[in-house]
């Protein structure tokens, strides 16, 4: 797995405390969860962001050579849909969490609280990723992945209110990430069915 | 003694006894607005040189950290969360007002519970020998006065394994950028100092000392007579600012 670059990482960071230090509620609750290491493994694009709490800022680290106390393993779709809505993405299995699920939460609470934008930072970061990962990226879909998230910025001004003009409403692209997940579920679901059978074939031996 | 035994500050020749003090009173007068001036003068790039320092250093939980020339903590700031409680980051600046503001900075960001502040001289470190698993050094090494002595004793503080990183401005490796970086530092960096900091003389010495300041493979090469292995470096913006590594084995 590939480092991810500097400017990503500080891009994010900068992002996130910036957020953060706003929000006077998330910035009393940060300090208690000091030293500990939260892992988001951004599957698809393989990707892992640390993030690790320290007094009233997070880190956010390409590589680190401790052991998270959770991790969140989630496409950037499935990203995207646990801060729009809550737990939805958990059960719905676009994004899985291991480890310590409290912290994981919590920390992921606070974020949310924050009104931190995944959508928009992820975008902004695989923008500045794209020279490294640009085949990797459009196979990903990035192209898409930019436009619905800039869809998604309703009251971001002007610009982007016209942007998104351009883009299906809000509604018609809920409903189609809900279709884009089921997808993915049902193909989940029909390897999992067909790895089963595959083993029913072998046990049985040669024909 | 027939030969005069003096050395650089910026492009004067001084006293070897001088220069310390000399040091000493540029960054007296910039402390205070030393971070500010970091962001303008590199235009905020400084940041992405840090962190990629810090990346290379790769420290794990429970590693002992050393950061000389610490100054204002950016370094310390990054690699206390990274060593958790069972590490431990010592922020040491031979310079009192400097420390100063790390140790305020570090504090006011809640960074206490694996920090330590010593102020010291680089050439003369008070550690015991073995005693940290990775050094870092970032845009100081240019103001010590005896650089061998400063990788001597570096060396000599690091245990087995341990390893030295070196942040420091360097030469551009191309000559475009070359003539463009010459304009900016000795031109218009004077000028950002006066206006900012109301100091125009502590930022030309900054901008002289990094001229003087040995290049990539020299530097390369003190670090392997100090006795560091695997020395390689990584220049950085072209060159303008370059990150050498190397491992005491």
């Amino acid at each position: 797995m590939a480092a991810a670059p500097a400017l990503l990482t500080e891009a994010l960071e900068t992002a996130l405390n910036a957020m953060l230090t706003a929000n006077l509620e998330a910035a009393e609750a940060l300090p208690a969860l000091t030293g500990r290491v939260l892992c988001l493994d951004i599957e698809g694009l393989d990707l892992q962001l640390w993030l690790l709490a320290a007094g009233r800022r997070v880190q956010v680290l390409g590589e680190y050579a401790g052991a998270p106390d959770a991790t969140i393993h989630a496409t950037p779709l499935g990203l995207m849909r646990m801060s729009l809505g809550g737990g939805e993405a958990l059960l719905e299995g676009a994004a899985r969490i291991t480890g310590d699920t409290a912290f994981a939460q919590r920390l992921g609470g606070l974020l949310r609280l924050s009104a931190v934008d995944w959508e928009e930072l992820l975008a902004r970061g695989l923008g500045d990723v794209a020279g490294h990962q640009l085949a990797r990226l459009l196979r990903a879909g990035g192209d898409w992945l930019r436009d619905s998230a800039a869809a998604l910025e309703q009251d971001l001004g002007e610009y982007l209110t016209e942007e998104a003009r351009l883009l299906p409403a809000s509604a018609e692209l809920e409903h189609w990430l809900q279709g884009v997940e089921a997808l993915r579920a049902d193909v989940d679901r029909l390897e999992a069915r067909l790895r089963r059978l595959e083993a029913r074939r072998a046990e049985a031996g040669p024909a | 003694m027939a030969e005069q035994d003096t050395t650089h500050f910026g492009f004067q020749k001084v006293p070897v006894e001088e220069k310390a003090r000399r040091v000493a009173g540029v960054f007296h007068r910039v402390a205070d607005k030393y971070d500010l001036m970091n962001d303008l003068m590199s235009m905020g790039i400084h940041r992405l040189w840090k962190r990629v320092t810090v990346e290379l250093a790769g420290v794990r939980p429970g590693d002992r950290v050393l950061d000389l020339a610490g100054g204002t903590g950016d370094l310390a700031a990054r690699f206390a969360p990274q060593v958790g409680d069972s590490g431990l980051v010592v922020l040491s600046d031979i310079n009192e007002s400097m420390l100063r503001e790390g140790r305020d900075r570090l504090i006011d960001e809640g960074l206490v519970r694996n920090t330590e502040f010593v102020q010291a001289n680089a050439e003369a470190l008070p550690f015991p020998d073995n005693s940290f698993d990775c050094i870092t050094i970032g845009f100081g090494l240019r103001n010590v006065t005896r650089k061998e002595r400063a990788l001597a004793a570096m060396h000599r503080c690091l245990k087995p394994g341990g390893r030295l990183l070196v942040l420091e401005f360097s030469h551009p490796v191309n000559e475009p950028l070359s003539k463009v970086y010459d304009l900016y530092s000795f031109k218009l960096l004077p000028l950002m100092g006066r206006v900012v900091a109301g100091d125009e003389e502590s930022y030309r010495y900054l901008a002289e000392s990094i001229r003087v300041h040995p290049d990539q493979e020299t530097l390369k090469g003190m670090m392997e007579q100090a006795g560091f292995e695997r020395v390689e470096y990584f220049n950085l913006t072209g060159g303008i600012v370059a990150i050498h590594r190397g491992y005491k084995l």
